[in-house]
């Protein structure tokens, strides 16, 4: 766990990983194609929030040996723009919705990304995991650590919302 | 026929056009000589060895073009005017040349050497200079042309092909074997012109793009293009293309649509040019008010009461920022009275209005000029099918300048509506009522005589009336008779559609808003001609407008709490162009949708020369539609008249035998906003069967009326033609073709951010709040949680007034 492993990173793998995270967020987009003014700055919030999260994170986890190492710019893309965008976008358009459907449905997004990443760059790779043997056994386990993000923002948000009270929570988180 | 208003004389550009022309002979013609002779006499010592300039072939060939060219030439100057296609198939020529010379440079195969003054070169390094004569040529030939058709038809607006168009299609829309028209189809397309440009409408380049696609079209059914077509062909082509196959389905649907959108937008701008124009008034027995004999006498008995409104405009805000403790967005029937209500609680409040101010002591008899100082872009608003339009006031006032001023109290069974579980609206039914009545009083509604002396009101009114009478619908529960309306001391002039310029429509602009500023020095700010494009804020606080000028400038106009007023349509784009309220703005619109049903009489009945909307019928139990009695002067009536053709040329010449009913229906709620299409502001909206029936049993109940009353034939407006008289009334229903027959459309826009405690479906909660903003309310006709079915002038203004509670 947490060594090196084989690893592609060429432009043209970087720029098929985009495309990839570009379709998913169209699925993403689609259902809700603007985000709420008065929701912008909780939108900013968890953006914020889960990039700088999620970027140390990846990288504490790998100095701890319990995560694989990504490469800096792959935890910087991933971060930033699944994470961060495409993953608070889908809180925002799921909204309303029950929360074991919001959490399954950030898992499954996160292990169609992670798996992407996974063929192409050849990130994402721990074999076996713990005890849980398989090519994609990490990749499940990462994911369904990702189907806590609806849960874990709307925490956050009721907290800062309980601190400021111009904070304006989004309804039904 | 009287002579077009076009110059004789040769302008100074097209001068200049026949000079270049003059040149151009001169050089083809020795270029015929340079060609020819090597064939004949031999090749100079310096060209001997390029063999192919003596081969008789080419000569033949290069004289024959040269020489087609000088002959062309030839006949563009003898007249530069009557030959200008052929002027234009000379540029055209050139063009392709230009292309063809491009192409073999690129892709000549055959490019060999040739030795040229002792040198060697190839073929193909000789064709760019060729190219670039032709080109130059080509450009400019192009550009003198262009300049020399500006200047002759001394354009404003259209370009000298729309011009064109729009000259072919007046020659064949305005006409008829019995009596020609007044003035020539020059003067009727110039006419156009001149009120395009000053249109102050954005959306007008549609009538362009309209302008251009009717000269294109005959293209595409391998005809020439209707410029070039002879009178009787683009007639019969016309007839067969957009109306025969529009109206029996001969063209596909999703053609059909822009064929019929065409067709009408090319034959309303022929109207505008012929029926707006005084020299046609006598010819369709029309007078203007101030030529009327009554006129000095009704003027003098009633002096006007007008007071003076401060309004800051463009030019006179200098800087960047303004602020305000209430900003209203809007200053139409819903704003104005809020802002009275506030202003008198002590606020400071500034109304930004996105159209101009525009001064009543100012307003003309021209219907042209005042719709495009009152209307802009409100006259051009259509439903993505182009098959509804909806119509509103765009200026200080809002729609309460060009409306009827016809008022009616919300119906009770709408309040029940609006209050039961489905809508659950949350109003306070008393206190709406309280609310509504000291609205009557505030906005002076009147009626019978204090209103208009009966002397005053539409003449149709009363055959209308009369027909009721003899049907016996004018007996209680039924209502017939005149309406009740905020207008004092009517004149009768019969321009409440485009203004009253004799302060006798108390509306916004000349009652509420002056004396409101008057009555409170500086809490009442007025920005005019400043359109609101965004709100910003920060979480559930709004903290400033963006309002953008008309020359582009930007402005912050800040305050503690916004109010968006700007009607059904303009306000819930300004919500989801601000990405407020994304899931509820701009669904839920709804209308009163009308449709006009003209009656024509034997005798003279001047219905224009009387107060617009006079009269009304409401039948018991309520059916959902109520009528009332409409008349026009010439332009806008024309627009409404219906015919094609001869059809509705010699319908116009009966417009003083003439009057009209407008049937309103409330609709269903499912119609909506968008800001997608061409403009950024589509309505999308297609009648419900319901919806279409209500309409048609309406119509044929207002058709039974006029025949009672001794019309001769009553006429829908329809896009086929069809007139119905006692023998075939019954018949109606089954000859309509559908709702894209019917001639659509509204005035009465609702809905759109309704109020409803259900945050599912409405936009504003109880308080007439935005869900999830706490300073950002919504207070016009678009939080009308369905369609009244009666003008909403009261209702609305009602909403005006039961919103100071909340926002104060």
């Amino acid at each position: 766990m947490g060594n090196q492993v084989d690893t592609h990173l060429t432009t043209g793998s970087y720029l098929l990983v985009l495309l990839i995270y570009l379709l998913v967020f169209l699925l993403v987009w689609y259902p809700r194609r603007t985000i709420e003014l008065n929701e912008r700055n909780a939108f900013t919030l968890l953006f914020i929030f889960w990039f700088v999260v999620i970027f140390t994170g990846n990288y504490l986890g790998y100095l701890a040996g319990v995560m694989s190492f990504l490469p800096w710019l792959d935890n910087f893309m991933h971060s930033l723009l699944w994470v961060g965008i495409a993953l608070t976008w889908l809180y925002f358009s799921t909204l309303g919705l029950p929360w074991y459907y919001r959490c399954f449905l950030s898992g499954m997004y996160s292990f169609i990304i992670k798996y992407a990443e996974h063929t192409i760059l050849g990130t994402w790779t721990v074999d076996p995991y713990f005890s849980f043997t398989g090519p994609y056994a990490y990749i499940i386990i990462m994911a369904l650590v990702d189907c806590l993000y609806p849960p874990v923002s709307d925490l956050l948000l009721k907290l800062v919302s309980k601190r400021f009270t111009s904070f304006y929570l989004p309804q039904n988180s | 026929m009287n002579r077009s208003m076009l110059p004789q004389k040769y302008t100074a550009k097209e001068k200049r056009l026949k000079g270049f022309l003059d040149f151009l002979v001169i050089l083809y013609g020795l270029a015929i000589f340079v060609y020819f002779l090597p064939g004949v006499i031999g090749l100079p010592p310096g060209l001997s060895r390029i063999r192919f300039i003596s081969d008789p072939a080419f000569v033949n060939n290069s004289v024959i073009k040269i020489g087609l060219c000088f002959l062309i030439c030839i006949i563009g100057v003898a007249d530069v005017r009557r030959f200008r296609p052929v002027i234009q198939f000379f540029i055209i020529g050139n063009a392709i040349s230009v292309i063809t010379g491009a192409l073999l440079y690129f892709y000549a195969r055959d490019n060999y050497i040739i030795v040229l003054f002792g040198h060697n070169t190839t073929i193909r390094s000789i064709l760019p200079y060729s190219v670039l004569l032709d080109g130059c040529i080509m450009i400019v030939l192009w550009r003198l042309h262009r300049g020399a058709q500006r200047s002759y038809y001394g354009l404003a607006y259209l370009t000298p092909a729309q011009y064109r168009t729009l000259t072919a299609l007046a020659e064949v829309v305005i006409r008829s074997d019995n009596k020609e028209a007044v003035i020539p189809a020059e003067d009727i397309a110039r006419n156009v012109d001149e009120y395009l440009a000053r249109f102050e409408a954005k959306t007008k380049w549609i009538t362009r793009l309209a302008l251009t696609a009717l000269n294109i079209y005959p293209v595409v059914n391998f005809k020439p293009p209707l410029t070039m077509m002879f009178k009787e062909e683009r007639l019969s082509f016309l007839k067969r293309r957009f109306y025969r196959d529009v109206q029996f389905s001969l063209a596909p649907a999703w053609l059909a649509v822009y064929l019929q959108a065409m067709i009408r937008m090319g034959k309303q701008l022929c109207f505008m040019g012929y029926y707006n124009d005084p020299r046609v008034f006598d010819s369709i027995g029309y007078q203007v008010f101030s030529k009327r004999p009554q006129y000095r006498e009704r003027v003098k008995e009633s002096p006007d009461p007008r007071k003076p409104l401060q309004v800051m405009t463009e030019s006179t805000v200098y800087t960047d920022e303004i602020s305000a403790e209430i900003v209203i967005i809007g200053s139409g029937a819903g704003a104005s009275i809020l802002a009275h209500g506030l202003v008198n609680e002590g606020r400071h409040v500034l109304l930004v209005e996105r159209g101009n101010y525009e001064d009543p002591q100012t307003f003309t008899e021209n219907e042209m000029e005042m719709i495009s100082r009152l209307y802009a872009d409100g006259a051009l608003q259509l439903s993505r099918d182009f098959r509804f339009q909806v119509i509103q006031g765009s200026c200080v006032g809002g729609s309460t300048v060009v409306n009827n001023a016809v008022c009616f109290d919300t119906p009770d069974a709408v309040l029940d509506r609006w209050c039961g579980s489905e809508l659950d609206s949350g109003i306070d039914r008393q206190r709406f009522r309280e609310c509504q009545r000291e609205v009557n009083l505030l906005v002076g509604v009147r009626h019978g005589d204090p209103m208009a002396l009966p002397s005053r009101l539409n003449p149709g009114g009363k055959l209308f009336i009369d027909g009721c009478a003899r049907l016996g619908l004018d007996i209680p529960p039924d209502q017939a008779t005149s309406v009740s309306a905020n207008i004092k001391n009517c004149l009768g002039c019969g321009y409440c559609n485009i203004g009253c310029a004799y302060g006798k429509k108390l509306s916004m602009l000349t009652t509420i808003l002056p004396e409101t500023q008057a009555n409170t020095k500086g809490k009442l700010d007025i920005l005019a001609g400043c359109e609101v494009i965004r709100l910003k804020g920060s979480g559930p606080t709004i903290t400033q407008a963006i309002g953008r000028f008309a020359d582009g400038r930007k402005i912050v106009i800040k305050g503690n709490k916004f109010v968006v007023s700007a009607g059904a349509v303009s306000s819930s784009i300004l919500l989801l162009n601000s990405a407020i309220a994304v899931s509820t703005a701009g669904k839920r619109l709804c209308f009163n949708m009308g449709s006009p049903m003209s009656a024509k009489f034997p005798q003279v009945i001047d219905s224009y020369a009387g107060l617009q909307i006079s009269h009304y019928l409401e039948l018991s139990p309520n059916r959902g539609y109520v009528y009332e009695t409409w008349y026009n002067p010439p332009m806008f009536q024309a627009v409404a008249m219906p015919g094609w053709f001869e059809d509705h040329y010699e319908n116009m010449l009966n417009y003083n035998r003439t009057t009209c009913v407008g049937v309103l229906v409330g609709t269903e709620s499912n119609a909506s906003v968008h800001t997608t299409g061409l403009t950024g502001r589509e309505i999308r909206y297609v009648p419900t069967p319901g919806d279409y029936a209500k309409m048609i049993e309406a119509l044929t109940l207002a058709g039974r009326i006029f025949l009672e009353a001794g019309a001769e034939f009553v006429m829908p407006d329809t896009f086929g033609y069809y007139k119905f008289d006692k023998s075939n009334i019954d018949k109606f229903g089954l000859t309509i073709k559908g709702p894209g027959d019917l001639s659509l459309g509204t005035g009465h826009p609702q809905g759109g951010n309704v109020m409803s405690r259900n945050p599912a479906i409405g936009t504003v909660n109880e308080e007439m709040k935005v869900y999830g903003y706490n300073n950002l309310y919504v207070a016009d006709a678009s939080v009308i949680p369905s369609a009244l079915g009666v003008n909403p002038q009261i209702t609305t203004m009602t909403f005006g007034k039961y919103a100071v509670e909340f926002i104060k």
